[in-house]
């Protein structure tokens, strides 16, 4: 080769093009929650700096100051552009759904905070019953109403108390220490319950509730929000039921 | 027809379907078309150079156009892709 024989259009246009190509690469920000990360930005600018080398190779080929022994590795380099893209374009597209996946976790955060705070704040009761009809959850105000300390969880004992369900507050027939027969397919309105403690004291509630269902649609457990139907008395409301067992 | 030039040629295409599967889901669409443009000029490219001795016409200034047509179209979607992490980093997008 004589340096005559080199033209910008054969050399020195492909050799600007992938050199602005790198550069405008190593100039695109890394942050977190972008849509780059360091991976992604290193594969393609290393694949951009494979034809950057080879076209500079090409032009000292015309000026004789490249080694002929070099051209195999020339031709590895330019092999190696075809992976590398590939994985630059992977290692966006995995950071996209990291990216997707860490929003979702703060969405479901905030939601889970919000309802939290709903939770804590109204003024009925709110259980979550499993398929049994035994509480799995129990906002403030429905420990209150049933006398519970803490939401009981999983192996705890059964409450003291015994549930009735409709308005013969005298029947002794069904009553079990949860609230299976609300747990149904359907949603449930105004439902009235009798709770029962072991010493005569009880509770009138009126209930709603809608049913949970798990992936197959099959009947899991029920949501159920109360409110006191007839307060027992005023000191009733303040006294716990287990300063009266 | 050199070997090498052939075997990049045909793994280019093999792979290319994933890159453009790859490369339609990423949500940048500006950048991504330019993206798009570039590997495809690139791997046309790769095909003048290992097909060469069957075309009867000399395609060579040809192909280094069509290569620098590639690289440029890279520089304009990382132009594309630097505009959006900036304006997203602003709060802008």
């Amino acid at each position: 080769m004589i340096p005559s024989s080199w033209s910008w259009t054969e050399d020195v246009l492909p050799l600007l093009a992938f050199g602005l190509a790198f550069v405008m690469i190593l100039r695109v920000p890394v942050r977190r929650g972008g849509m780059f990360n360091g991976a992604a930005k290193a594969f393609f600018a290393t694949s951009v700096a494979c034809y950057f080398i080879s076209t500079g190779s090409s032009i000292l080929n015309h000026f004789d100051l490249f080694p002929a022994e070099l051209d195999p590795v020339i031709t590895s380099i330019e092999l190696l552009w075809v992976p590398l893209i590939l994985f630059g374009v992977y290692a966006v597209y995995s950071n996209q759904q990291v990216n997707d996946a860490v929003a979702a976790r703060h969405e479901v955060v905030r939601s889970s905070q919000m309802l939290e705070s709903v939770m804590d704040t109204t003024p009925a009761g709110v259980v979550v019953l499993n398929g049994d009809g035994m509480i799995t959850f129990a906002n403030p105000e429905a420990r209150r109403l049933l006398d519970m300390e803490e939401t009981p969880g999983a192996g705890s004992p059964d409450p003291p108390w015994t549930v009735l369900v409709g308005d013969d507050l005298d029947a002794d027939q069904h009553r079990r220490p949860d609230f299976h027969e609300i747990v149904a397919s359907e949603p449930l309105l105004d439902v009235p319950v009798a709770v029962s403690w072991p010493n005569g004291w009880r509770r009138r509630l009126i209930v709603n509730t809608t049913p949970v269902l798990d992936d197959d649609g099959v009947v899991s457990g029920a949501v159920a929000a109360f409110v006191e139907r007839e307060p027992w008395s005023p000191i009733a409301r303040v006294v716990n039921a287990s300063d009266l067992h | 027809m050199n070997p090498s030039d052939v075997f990049r040629f045909v793994l280019a295409l093999v792979l290319l379907p994933a890159v453009v599967r790859l490369g339609r889901a990423i949500r940048l669409p500006q950048g991504r078309r330019s993206f798009m443009y570039g590997v495809v000029f690139i791997i046309i490219g790769f095909g003048m150079q290992a097909l060469a001795p069957l075309i009867p016409v000399d395609v060579r200034l040809l192909r280094h156009l069509v290569f620098a047509a590639g690289g440029f179209s890279l520089a304009w979607a990382a132009w594309e892709a630097r505009s959006h992490e900036l304006a997203a980093a602003e709060g802008r997008s």
